[in-house]
């Protein structure tokens, strides 16, 4: 390459090239310290306070000819790119491999006269590390404004972009952080919600332990008022029997409400048994049985309430099902609590399907856990009695509730709200669960899970 | 004729035990005697010698369970049958002082005439 440094027409040491493919030049082509007289030997005052300001400046500047070879650069050059040879290098040679096309691409929009202002690419020093350049480019023009090079201002950004960058990893830590504070807010939320439920539930124990305290004391004054109107009226029924009906006994109507007196204390000993049998701390007798000679016991008892509430029952068994240890008459309370439940849910008669089958639960299943305290486990072996009716099904907001005691839809005197509470309890004693869902194909499904005895 | 079998009553309430005669002797099998005072229960036992004996099992100054005992321990009448017939609604508390006092069984207040006559028809010899 034919390089003749000027240094004569270069006061402030900036390399220069001999004039490029683009022709001869007086001097060492364009540069940034044009601003000469083409014919002095010593630069003016104002030329010498550019190249002063260029020479101090910290960036890389450079003019380059119209092909991009460097014609002359300032001191910062050698600070940004490292090296003391620019002159008579291609410009691009100073921008790594993967952006140079780019770079290319601006500095022939640069030489066709459009400037190219504070870009963004990747330099590489003489020692190989990389720069982070914010590159301007602007076209040099000669005599008659044509283009005579070009003018290459690039600062090194790496300090900036190092900075940026560490900003935006502090930012992406601000969002992680957000979204783990977040998480710890739904937990939070989640474990006050369970704090709240387990109040409600003490509270819930709180009033049971009182009602059971209550239910016992006046349980014997309350059944011995009671066994008196029964013996009395029973006797009463006797003398109208002995007599030979009504007409003889000159009280006509006497009989059928002697026997509503009876049917009402029925009821109200009926109230009292069930309060009881949830109040009271009860104690299982359990035996090993079969849960379908149970099924069955239990729709004898209800035959009546089935008949009368024209409710077809469907049986559907699994055969080889294990024998349970249970308390036979506990577990048939609960049965017929289900069973009365679906009758009062079938006001108009429908279908009751009952049906059986044993399951190794899974961790899909409800109310069952991994921790030894859990009263089902993964993996476990139960038997599961399901009892389906084809009913209205029950509202979202009374599946929640409908295992509290004294909570019922049903209506005043039709129930005491203890059904369902009894059998949870009782199913609960026996380790197993009870679960309300509704069919998607409508109705309401009630199933207990009762260990299998092998367990 | 056959004798007609002696049903001990002994319970606190006199109105349940006079309507519960009233039934039992209405039934023409059986000749009842009433004690409501639980103090007097074993003297009216050991002066009448019942076949069977309903006692009750919460009575002032002395309870039913005390008073099985007491009957369990004269010679004489530790053969009664004794039914509890009570309002107390735990059948395990039942069932607890039964143990100890050689209780026979046991029937829940309110109590149909049916059930009691079944009882004795059972229990007494």
């Amino acid at each position: 390459m034919d390089y003749v440094p000027r240094v004569a027409d270069n006061p402030v040491g900036l390399n220069t090239t001999a004039p490029g493919p683009s022709g001869p030049r007086s001097r060492g082509g364009p540069s940034v310290f044009e601003n000469r007289s083409a014919t002095s030997s010593k630069p003016d005052a104002r030329t010498e306070q550019l190249a002063a300001i260029a020479e101090a400046c910290p960036e890389a500047m450079i003019a380059c000819s119209c092909s991009g070879r460097i014609e002359a650069c300032n001191a910062g050059t050698s600070r940004v790119f490292g090296g003391s040879q620019m002159a008579g290098r291609s410009v691009s040679d100073l921008i790594t491999l993967g952006h140079r096309a780019e770079f290319t691409q601006f500095l022939q929009e640069a030489v066709c006269g459009k400037a190219v202002t504070l870009y963004r690419t990747l330099g590489q020093h003489d020692d190989g590390h990389f720069i982070s350049l914010s590159v301007s480019l602007a076209p040099l023009r000669g005599p008659g404004g044509v283009v005579t090079g070009v003018g290459v201002v690039a600062r090194d950004v790496t300090a900036l972009r190092q900075a940026e960058e560490e900003a935006e990893r502090g930012r992406q830590e601000l969002v992680e952080r957000e979204a783990t504070l977040q998480q710890a807010l739904v937990a939070l939320r989640k474990s006050h919600e369970e704090v709240k439920r387990t109040q409600l539930q003490l509270v819930q124990a709180a009033k049971l332990d009182s009602v059971g305290r209550l239910a016992a004391g006046v349980a014997h004054e309350v059944k011995n008022p009671l066994a008196m109107i029964l013996a009395g009226t029973e006797y009463l029924i006797s003398l109208q029997s002995a007599a030979g009906g009504s007409a003889a006994s000159g009280a006509p109507a006497a009989e059928p409400v002697l026997r509503d007196i009876r049917a009402a204390v029925d009821r109200a000993t009926g109230v009292i048994r069930g309060l009881l049998s949830y109040a009271a701390a009860t104690e299982l007798e359990a035996s090993e049985a079969d849960v379908h000679t149970v099924i069955e016991q239990s729709l004898l008892l209800a035959q009546h309430a089935l008949k009368s509430g024209r409710v077809r029952i469907e049986r559907e068994f699994d055969s080889g099902l294990p024998k349970l240890r249970m308390d036979v008459q506990k577990i048939e309370q609960v049965f017929i609590n289900l069973l009365i439940n679906a009758i009062d849910a079938m006001p108009d008669g429908g279908t009751l399907a009952i049906r059986s089958r044993r399951k190794q639960l899974t961790a899909a299943d409800q109310s069952v856990g991994h921790r030894a305290t859990d009263p089902l486990r993964v993996g476990e072996s139960v038997v599961l009695v399901a009892f389906e009716d084809s009913g209205t099904g029950i509202p979202d907001e009374s599946l929640m509730r409908i295992f509290d005691p004294f909570y019922t839809t049903k209506p005043t005197g039709k129930g005491t709200g203890l059904g369902l509470a009894v059998s949870r309890t009782i199913v609960s004693l026996h380790g197993g669960t009870i679960w309300a869902s509704n069919r998607p194909e409508g109705g309401a499904v009630f199933t207990v899970v009762l260990r299998s005895v092998t367990q | 004729m056959e004798r007609k079998k002696r049903i001990l009553l002994i319970d606190d309430e006199p109105g349940f035990t006079r309507l519960m005669k009233l039934n039992l002797e209405a039934n023409g099998a059986y000749e009842v005697q009433v004690e409501n005072d639980g103090r007097k229960a074993v003297a009216a036992a050991r002066a009448w010698r019942p076949d069977l004996i309903f006692l009750d099992v919460i009575m002032p100054d002395i309870d039913g369970g005390q008073v099985a005992a007491e009957l369990h321990a004269e010679p004489g009448l530790r053969h009664i049958p004794i039914v509890f017939l009570t309002a107390v609604v735990s059948k395990n508390e039942v069932v607890k002082r039964g143990d100890v006092i050689g209780g026979q069984t046991f029937l829940a207040k309110p109590v149909t005439v049916a059930d009691v006559v079944n009882t004795i028809e059972k229990f007494a010899a």
